[in-house]
């Protein structure tokens, strides 16, 4: 198939959402309904696998069905079907990709197979659908820290990407041992909104040259900090504390990004991912890049968490490239991104 | 009436189209290769096999465990994913209640037993192959024997991949068991169709949206969370 599909349902199991969407010409969202089971996995204090998995096959149907009534669609009427088939949890993934299976080959319509992160990139053109290629595309999730020159559709390289923890794996590790619950994130930055910047934590740039990111180190750092002022009795400002580690976390992100569209001298700089939505983030970047005459963009809230829309967005254009599925796909916890 | 099952609880990956009282067609692996990129091709191939259409099937059907939860969540979602593209009912069914229909008309109790691992075995006492005495149950060789004592039940017959597990076991514990011949020992779709078929016409669909696996054990976490609780 080279077509691209007029109207396509995309579903979206990866984590600890449920998400089933549907795409019009790859750019018009009919619906994107997203159940979150967040409130389950609070009580463990981050996602539990076999729970996720269970609450998928629970739910994923009710969503689909919501999906399809929202968008005013029939399932006969669908002429392709997008799914994330990696990566993530393995037992969350194979959720959406079983059924999505099933579903194409009941209506007898393609089923395209997209890679999570590139549904977080693609997130940014259904925000902007006017943006031009080339771009960098700062990809900064609970999974992935990643730089990508994406020169056009199918076309991209990774430039960089993280060595141990995510960026957004940071956040919640960080939130925890301070007391800041799950998700980490929007905790942090909360906090950080009302603390000062006055511990140095460490910034690791790595090699020169080096696009690549490592915030383990910064991790360490933070909890030790923690531990060193406990033992000598002195107080702890979370708020501080939380302020000082995401200025070190956002200074190495801001500047490997802008380094990168320097290089390969682009106009434009995506943000996309969970931790994109993040406020302090988006200031940082925009006060760094557009003095240099490169434009920000990054996708509307509810298109920077975990969504079905993505998926369509990305799969409208994988499925034009004639990138389908067989009966036999299956879902991938790890794999390195493509077009 | 066609039924179209699914039995994907254990290392077996098996698809089966049936009639009322007939197995039309089956197919079957039990090769330990990953159910999620066996099941479709079974079920495409088996249909092409049978020169069957989708409009000719009524009812689908679907193995709901106890067994390997990753194994029983690809076979629903496959399941439920044709269920709703054809407009079609679905009708779960227990592993165990599937596997002892097997053996129905055995003149003894049928155990079914799935490995649990640990040297134990989920399963069920069914008089005859068709009555079930007694609760599910996850237990050791040395415990079914109890049980079956407790329960008066005589004249064992073991079946199904727990066998395989604790077989030497449970021959110590009870010199008169009998174990299913190899050829009928393992768990496939065409008795969860054959079964399906049964319970349709009496007890009607399931919840198609909200069918769920008998998992039997609950998560890691969940027990973990349990014990903190009891002890705070």
């Amino acid at each position: 198939m080279t077509e691209k599909p007029k109207l396509l349902l995309a579903l979206e199991t990866s984590c600890d959402e449920t998400s089933a969407a549907v795409i019009e010409n790859g750019r018009i969202i009919r619906s994107n309904v997203i159940s979150s089971q967040i409130a389950i996995h609070q009580l463990y204090g981050g996602v539990v696998p076999e729970i996720a998995s269970r609450k998928h096959l629970e739910n994923v149907l009710e969503v689909v069905e919501m999906a399809l009534v929202e968008a005013g669609v029939d399932k006969k009427d669908l002429d392709c079907l997008a799914v994330t088939y990696g990566p993530g949890l393995v037992g969350a993934l194979l959720v959406g990709v079983s059924l999505a299976k099933s579903l194409a080959y009941a209506l007898k319509i393609p089923l395209v197979p997209v890679h999570h992160l590139l549904g977080h990139m693609y997130a940014n053109l259904l925000s902007h659908p006017d943006v031009e290629f080339p771009l960098i595309c700062t990809v900064v999730s609970g999974g992935h820290t990643s730089i990508i020159y994406w020169e056009d559709h199918g076309k991209m390289s990774i430039l960089g990407q993280t060595r141990d923890d995510a960026a957004g794996e940071a956040f919640d590790k960080v939130a925890r041992v301070l007391g800041l619950g799950y998700p980490g994130g929007p905790e942090i930055e909360k906090a950080a909104l009302v603390g000062a910047e006055n511990i140095k934590f460490p910034r690791a740039y790595l090699e020169a040259d080096s696009y690549d990111f490592s915030f383990s180190g910064l991790k360490s750092s933070v909890i030790n900090y923690l531990h060193k002022n406990k033992q000598n009795g002195q107080d702890i400002v979370v708020e501080d504390v939380a302020r000082s580690f995401q200025e070190a976390l956002m200074e190495v992100l801001v500047e490997k990004t802008l380094r990168a569209a320097k290089e390969k001298k682009v106009r434009t700089v995506a943000l996309a991912g969970g931790v994109a939505s993040n406020q302090a983030l988006r200031l940082r970047m925009k006060e760094r890049l557009e003095p240099e005459g490169i434009q920000l963009i990054f996708p509307e809230p509810v298109l920077c968490t975990d969504n079905a829309a993505m998926i369509g967005a990305a799969a409208y254009y994988l499925a034009g490239q004639g990138k389908v599925a067989g009966l036999d796909l299956n879902a991938v916890p790890s794999i390195p991104i493509h077009g | 009436m066609k039924v179209l099952s699914i039995e994907s609880a254990t290392n077996v990956a098996s698809v089966a189209l049936c009639e009322e009282g007939m197995v039309q067609a089956e197919r079957f692996l039990n090769i330990r290769k990953n159910h999620s990129e066996k099941l479709l091709p079974l079920i495409d191939g088996m249909l092409a096999d049978a020169d069957m259409d989708a409009e000719e099937i009524g009812l689908l059907a679907v193995s709901v465990g106890p067994g390997s939860f990753t194994g029983l969540r690809i076979g629903m979602a496959t399941a439920k994913g044709l269920a709703y593209g054809w407009d079609l009912p679905l009708k779960g069914v227990n592993t165990l209640d599937a596997m002892a229909y097997a053996l129905r008309g055995d003149l003894g109790t049928v155990v079914p037993l799935i490995n649990a691992r640990r040297k134990e075995a989920f399963g069920g006492f069914f008089v005859g192959g068709d009555e079930r005495v007694g609760d599910y149950f996850v237990l050791n060789a040395q415990s079914i024997a109890e049980r079956l004592q407790e329960l008066g039940l005589m004249n064992p017959i073991f079946m199904g991949d727990g066998v395989h597990a604790i077989r030497a076991e449970l021959a110590e514990c009870m010199p008169e068991a009998r174990f299913a011949s190899p050829a009928s020992v393992d768990n496939r779709a065409a008795s969860v169709g054959l079964l399906a078929l049964e319970r349709y016409a009496l007890e009607g669909e399931d919840d198609l949206k909200g069918l769920s696996p008998t998992y039997i054990r609950a998560s890691q976490a969940e027990q973990n969370l349990k014990k903190a609780g009891a002890h705070e």
